[in-house]
C-alpha cells in the first residue's frame, strides 16, 4: 500500500517538475488566452515605443490595441509593430509576445490577468527616422523595396522601412488585389531575397583580399569581355573597349565584371563559396534575438562557367542576398571586422520582465581584409558616386552599389550599401529598390540618392544616435 | 482555520460575480453552517472526537464550490446559433451543490451507523450486490455521455452516474465476502459478481472508471495472498484487465496517441486540446493563481468537473493544488495505519479499498491530465461538479473512518488459526 502511494507521489513529482521546466513554455503557448485573442495576436497589457520614448503601439486593461496618431509614424513603422490581424508575421508585438506575457515562475501570469504596468518594449528604431527614409524612398520614384540603417559599433537598428506599406487606422480597400500592395505584409528588410546586382562584389571582393596576395598592386587587363567554357561576360564599359589596364580598385570603381570574373576564376569556386558561407551565406536563418533573418544564398557551381561568372557579380538565378545580411557584412568591413546582426529591441521592462538586448555577431572578417576593403568602397564613392554622379555624401562615405537586371518587363533591382567613416556618425545603410524602371537609373543614382538623403536626416540629428 | 480559508474563498466568488451574490452568501454560510453542525453532533453517531478525515473532506468540498459557483463552461450563458439564450448561468446551480454535499453528510453518518454492526453490514451484501448489478443494467440500458461513453442516466430534469453508487457496494460486497471468505461457493459469487460489474463498466466504454475498479479489485485480492484463492483473484484480474483494454482498444489507442505528445501541433487541436489548456493554465496560474474566477481554464469543457484540477491550479494556486493531492494521501495514509488495528478484516479491507479507490481516482484525473499518464477522463473526489460523484465519495470516506474507529469487534465465524493467518498476510 506504501508502494502505491510512493508511485503517485512520484507522479506528482514529475507534474510538479514539469510544469517547473517547461511551464513558462506553455504559458506562452499562442493558446493562452490570457496572453493571445484568438486571432492570434497578443492582447496582453503592455505597449512599444521608440528610442527616443514615442509611443508607437499599445495594449490596454481591455486588450483594446491603438496606434500612434500619426499616420507617417503608422506607415513607417507598421512592419517593425505589426497589424491589428496578424499578417505581419515578423512585427515586435507577435516576435516579443513572450515577453508581453510577463511571466513569472512563481506569480504566473498574475501580473497580466489583473492589469499591472504591463511590458513596455523599447525599439532601437528612431521613428522620424524612418519617416524620413520612407519619404525618400517614395520621392526618388521607390515602390516596393527597404531602407535601413545601424549603428555597426553597437548592432542598433535605427532604422528600418519596408515598402509598400500602409496606414493600419485606414486599410486601403484595393490591399489584396492592387499591385501596388504586392507582398506588403512582408518585411523585406529581413525576408527580403532579391538579386543583388554588383553590390554582390562586396563578397568577391573580400574574397580576393583573402585569397590572391597580390591583389592590391596587380594590373588587370580588361578589353570588354571575357570568354568562359559556355558563354562570355561583358564589361559595362564593353561599347568603350573596356577598362583597359587598371588596378583592383579601380575595377571597384568601374564595376567590372570581367576583371571580377578574372579574380573569381583565379580564386575558384570552392573557395569563394568557404567565403560565401563564412559571411553566412546558405544558412537559412540568423535569429537576432527573436528576429528572424533569412539569409543570403548563393550557388556558384563551376569555376570558368557563365553561372559561375555572373553569381560572382551578382547576376543569375542562383544568387539572393537579403538587406539585413548585406548591413551585417559591411558593418563588419567599417568595423573592423565584427559584423553585428541589426538590433531591432532594446529593451522589454514590465512587472517581472526585466531585459536589454546584447548585439549578436553576424558576420566575422579579418581586420586586414576589412582595411582594405575600405579603401576600394571609400574609392567608389570619391571617384564615382560624388566625383562622377553628384552624389552629395554629408559625411565621409564609401559604399557599393549594385543593379540586378531582371526580365525585361520587371525592370532592375537596385541597391546601394555603405557606411559613414565619421568616427561620430558610426552608421551603415543599405538601400534596395525592386523592379524599378530602366529611366529610373542605376543603384547609385536612386538607392544611392536614397541612402544620402537618409544619411543626411542623422547628420542632422546626431543626438538619434548616442 | 477551515472556516477562515472558506470565508476567504467566498470573499473571493463574491467580489467576481455579478449576479447572484444573495444565493452565493446563502450557499456558502450554508456550507459552513454545515460543517460546524456535524462537527458539533457527529460524535454523536462516530463515536470519535476527532475530525480529521471529515476535516479534509469539507476543504475539498469547499474548493469545489468555490470553483463551480461562478460562470464556468456547465453553467454560464449559452447562446445558439440563432443568437436565442438556450440556458442561462443562475447561482442556484451553488445551492445544488450544497444540497449535494449535506446529502453527503447524511450517506455518511448512515453508513457509519451501519457498519458499526458488521453482522448488520453484511446482511447488506446481497442486497447492496443486486441493487448495484440493477443500476449498471439501468446504465447499460439508458446511459448516454460524451465521447461513445455511457456514464449518465437522465429520469426527467435529473441526471446521475449509477457507476458512482456501484463503487459503495463493491466495497461492501467485497469486504465481507472476504471476511467469509471459507468456501468456493463464496469465491465464485465474489468473482461473478466483480465480473459483471467490471464488465458492466467496460460495456458502458468508462475506461477510467474500470481501472478504478481493478485496482480496487487487486487491493481486495491483496489481502488474501498466498492461497490458491487469491491467486484466482489475481489471474481473473488480470483477465478482465485485458479484456477491457481489447474491448476498448479504439478508445485506448486514442488516448496512448496522445500520451506524452499534447503539446505538439497538430495534437493540440486533435484528442490533446482539454490536456494542452490544463498545461497552458496551470502554468499560467503559478504558485499563488490569477485569482478565484479569474481563469480561463474554467469555461474550457469539463472545466469544472473531469478538469478542474488545472482551474483549481491557475485560480488558487499550485499550492492549492498541491495541498488537494496531499489531502487525498492523507485519507490513504489514515486508513493504512487504522486498518492494522482495526477491529476486524472487513473493517481493514473496507478502509483501505475505499482509500485506494479514492487515490487511483485522483490520480487517473490530476495525472491524466497532465499526461504523467494517459488521459481516461474521471472526475476529482469531493472536488468536481457532480452529485452522484460527491454521495459516493462521502459513502467511501465512512469505510475509512469506520476502518479507524474502535467498534466492537465481531466474533469471528471462522476457525482461530485461519483467522489469525489472514490477519498476519493482510500486512506482508
Amino acid at each position: 500500500m506504501y508502494v502505491f502511494v510512493a508511485l503517485f507521489l512520484v507522479g506528482v513529482l514529475i507534474m510538479v517538475g514539469e510544469l517547473a521546466f517547461k511551464g513558462k513554455g506553455w504559458a506562452e503557448n499562442e493558446l493562452n488566452r490570457h496572453v493571445y485573442s484568438t486571432d492570434g495576436t497578443p492582447s496582453a497589457k503592455g505597449s512599444i515605443t521608440d528610442r527616443t520614448g514615442q509611443l508607437l503601439f499599445s495594449i490596454d486593461e481591455e486588450s483594446e490595441k491603438s496606434y500612434n496618431s500619426s499616420s507617417n509614424i503608422r506607415k513607417a513603422t507598421l512592419h517593425l509593430i505589426g497589424d491589428r490581424l496578424g499578417n505581419i508575421s515578423t512585427g515586435t508585438e507577435r516576435l516579443y509576445a513572450e515577453y508581453m506575457c510577463d511571466y513569472s515562475q512563481l506569480e504566473g501570469l498574475y501580473a497580466v490577468v489583473n492589469n499591472s504596468r504591463g511590458t513596455n518594449i523599447t525599439l532601437n528604431v528612431c521613428a522620424q527616422a524612418n519617416i524620413a527614409a520612407m519619404e525618400a524612398f517614395k520621392d526618388r520614384g521607390g515602390v516596393k523595396g527597404c531602407v535601413l540603417v545601424y549603428n555597426y559599433r553597437t548592432g542598433e537598428l535605427l532604422c528600418s522601412v519596408s515598402m509598400p506599406t500602409y496606414d493600419v487606422e485606414d486599410i486601403p480597400q484595393n490591399i489584396g488585389s492592387s499591385e501596388k500592395y504586392e507582398g506588403v505584409y512582408l518585411d523585406r528588410t529581413i525576408k527580403g531575397l532579391v538579386m543583388p546586382g554588383s553590390v554582390m562584389k562586396i563578397v568577391t571582393g573580400i574574397s580576393a583580399v583573402e585569397n590572391i596576395a597580390d591583389i592590391d598592386t596587380r594590373t588587370f587587363r580588361c578589353d570588354g569581355k571575357i570568354h568562359l567554357d559556355d558563354g562570355s561576360m561583358k564589361c559595362v564599359n564593353a561599347s568603350d573597349g573596356g577598362c583597359g589596364y587598371v588596378s583592383f580598385e579601380e575595377a571597384f570603381n568601374n564595376s567590372c565584371n570581367v576583371i571580377f570574373t578574372q579574380a573569381a576564376d583565379e580564386i575558384g569556386a570552392a573557395k569563394l563559396t568557404r567565403t560565401a558561407n563564412e559571411l553566412g551565406f546558405n544558412t537559412d536563418l540568423f535569429m537576432a534575438d527573436l528576429v528572424p533573418i533569412k539569409m543570403s544564398r548563393v550557388n556558384f557551381g563551376k569555376t570558368h562557367t557563365q553561372a559561375f561568372s555572373r553569381a560572382s557579380v551578382g547576376l543569375g538565378e542562383n544568387l539572393l542576398m537579403n538587406p539585413s545580411h548585406l548591413l551585417g557584412i559591411v558593418g563588419a568591413i567599417a568595423n573592423g571586422g565584427t559584423g553585428y546582426a541589426p538590433l531591432r529591441v532594446k529593451s522589454c521592462i514590465g512587472t517581472f520582465v526585466n531585459k536589454s538586448f546584447q548585439p549578436s555577431i553576424m558576420v566575422q572578417l579579418n581586420p586586414d581584409v576589412c582595411s582594405l576593403m575600405d579603401k576600394y568602397l571609400h574609392s567608389n564613392v570619391t571617384n564615382v558616386y560624388t566625383g562622377e554622379y553628384g552624389i552629395d555624401f554629408s559625411v565621409d562615405f564609401a559604399a557599393k552599389s549594385g543593379t540586378g537586371a531582371l526580365n525585361d518587363d520587371e525592370g532592375n533591382n537596385v541597391w546601394f550599401a555603405g557606411y559613414s567613416r565619421d568616427e561620430s556618425l558610426p552608421l551603415a545603410a543599405v538601400c534596395m529598390v525592386e523592379n524599378i524602371d530602366n529611366s529610373y537609373g542605376g543603384g547609385a543614382t536612386l538607392a544611392g540618392k536614397i541612402v544620402a538623403d537618409v544619411m543626411e536626416y542623422f547628420d542632422e540629428n546626431r543626438d538619434i544616435v548616442s | 482555520m477551515l472556516t477562515l480559508f472558506q470565508l476567504f474563498c467566498a470573499a473571493g466568488v463574491l467580489a467576481k460575480a455579478t449576479e447572484g451574490t444573495f444565493t452565493l452568501v446563502i450557499a456558502f454560510l450554508g456550507f459552513i453552517l454545515i460543517e460546524w453542525l456535524y462537527m458539533l453532533l457527529g460524535t454523536a453517531i462516530t463515536g470519535s472526537d476527532y475530525f480529521e478525515l471529515e476535516s479534509l473532506a469539507f476543504f475539498l468540498c469547499g474548493i469545489g464550490l468555490t470553483i463551480s459557483a461562478l460562470p464556468n463552461s456547465s453553467n454560464r450563458t449559452k447562446i445558439n446559433a440563432d443568437g436565442e439564450i438556450t440556458s442561462s448561468y443562475s447561482a442556484n446551480e451553488s445551492l445544488k451543490t450544497l444540497v449535494f454535499i449535506a446529502l453527503g453528510v447524511v450517506i455518511y453518518l448512515v453508513l457509519i451507523y451501519i457498519l458499526r454492526d458488521v453482522d448488520l453490514a453484511i446482511k447488506f451484501r446481497y442486497p447492496a450486490a443486486i441493487a448495484s448489478l440493477g443500476l449498471l443494467a439501468m446504465n447499460i440500458v439508458l446511459g448516454s455521455g460524451l465521447n461513445g461513453t455511457k456514464s449518465w442516466v437522465a429520469i426527467g430534469p435529473v441526471s446521475f452516474q449509477p457507476s458512482e453508487f456501484v463503487k459503495v457496494a463493491f466495497i461492501l460486497v467485497g469486504a465481507v465476502t472476504l471476511e467469509y471468505l471459507i468456501s468456493n461457493q463464496s469465491l465464485i459469487l465474489y468473482i461473478g459478481y466483480c465480473l459483471a460489474c467490471i464488465g458492466g463498466v467496460v460495456l458502458l466504454k468508462d475506461f477510467g472508471m474500470v481501472l478504478i475498479f481493478f485496482v480496487t479489485f487487486i487491493v481486495i485480492a491483496y489481502f488474501r495472498s498466498g492461497d490458491i484463492r487469491t491467486l484466482v483473484f489475481i489471474v481473473t484480474g488480470a483477465v478482465l484487465a485485458g479484456l477491457a483494454v481489447l474491448y476498448n482498444s479504439e478508445t485506448v489507442k486514442g488516448r496512448f496517441a496522445t500520451y506524452r505528445h499534447v503539446m505538439d501541433e497538430g495534437i493540440i487541436t486533435n484528442g490533446g486540446w482539454q490536456q494542452a489548456h490544463a498545461h497552458i493554465y496551470m502554468a499560467s496560474g503559478g504558485l499563488f493563481g490569477v485569482g478565484i474566477g479569474n481563469g480561463k481554464m474554467r469555461m474550457q469543457g469539463e472545466g469544472v468537473s473531469d478538469c478542474v484540477f488545472a482551474t483549481i491550479c491557475e485560480e488558487m494556486g499550485l499550492i492549492i493544488g498541491l495541498s488537494i493531492l496531499a489531502c487525498f494521501v492523507g485519507i490513504m495514509l489514515y486508513a493504512i495505519r487504522a486498518a492494522k488495528k482495526a477491529g476486524s478484516s472487513f473493517y481493514a479491507i473496507a478502509s483501505v479499498s475505499a482509500a485506494t479507490m479514492l487515490l487511483t481516482q485522483l490520480a487517473l484525473n490530476t495525472l491524466g491530465l497532465t499526461d504523467v499518464i494517459p488521459f481516461t477522463g474521471v472526475t476529482l473526489p469531493f472536488v468536481s461538479e457532480g452529485g452522484s460523484s460527491m454521495l459516493c465519495c462521502w459513502g467511501l470516506l465512512a469505510y475509512i473512518r469506520c476502518g479507524g474507529t474502535e467498534f466492537r469487534p465481531p466474533i469471528p465465524k471462522v476457525k482461530a488459526a485461519a483467522y489469525t493467518q489472514t490477519r498476519r498476510r493482510m500486512w506482508h
